[in-house]
């Protein structure tokens, strides 16, 4: 999960550098653009402006994840940690995943990838010390409860990347 | 009672934002001598955490 959030990072930076590479201009009107547009989705956060967030609603299909522990566990993790397979409920990855592209930092993409898929990864390292249905139910229920702070938290974290990138191109160079 | 409450959260997530606003604004008035693009990879990476934790809240 955590390498394919890195995978992940360094293709949208990869993919930024290389725009860039042909329309080093574009770099600051994209970034003040992304600016707008992740203050947009921080209201959305908060529930006060009805936005889609792109993404799909797929599930990684059971029969991917019938062919033993370590295979199967490697499939779903590479699967789900790209994060744009599955289903996206937070605005908060699609604007990181634009903001790679705008930054076109390779490094950068991975830092940020591998940070993404390691956080992304904590409800499964909770989980194991979990050994019965049960305990997995009831810290899945406690994960799903945090939803609606999940979403003010990252609509603020929205809104100081949203301030900073509408902001900051105009003051420095 | 309940549209107290509502009113309330409102108000609390109205403030949350402003401060979130004045905090990105505050960022960038405060690294002007570093490139724009230094300081949105701080705020890219902290985005990048906070991502990560809300969605492993969704599974």
């Amino acid at each position: 999960m955590t390498a394919a959030g890195a995978g992940l990072g360094a293709a949208c930076a990869a993919a930024g550098a290389g725009v860039l590479a042909a329309a080093p201009d574009a770099q600051q009107p994209l970034a003040v653009a992304l600016g707008a547009i992740a203050l947009a989705y921080a209201l959305r956060e908060q529930g006060w402006l009805p936005l889609p967030v792109p993404g799909r609603d797929w599930q990684v299909p059971a029969s991917w994840v019938r062919h033993g522990f370590y295979r199967s566990a490697a499939i779903f993790g590479a699967t789900v940690g790209f994060g744009v397979f599955t289903r996206i409920p937070y605005a908060s990855l699609p604007i990181l995943l634009a903001s790679l592209v705008v930054l076109g930092n390779v490094p950068l993409g991975i830092a940020a990838g591998t940070l993404y898929g390691l956080m992304r990864a904590l409800s499964i390292y909770s989980s194991m010390n979990s050994n019965e249905v049960e305990q997995l139910v009831r810290l899945n229920q406690r994960l799903i409860a945090l939803t609606p702070a999940a979403h003010q938290i990252t609509g603020i974290a929205l809104a100081v990347l949203g301030a900073y990138l509408v902001t900051a191109p105009y003051l420095q160079r | 009672m309940m549209i107290g409450h509502l009113h309330l959260g409102e108000t609390r997530r109205g403030l949350l934002l402003a401060a979130g606003l004045l905090a990105g604004f505050a960022v960038a008035l405060s690294t002007v001598g570093l490139s724009w693009q230094t300081g949105a990879a701080g705020l890219g990476l902290g985005l990048a955490a906070l991502a990560g934790l809300a969605q492993t809240c969704s599974a």
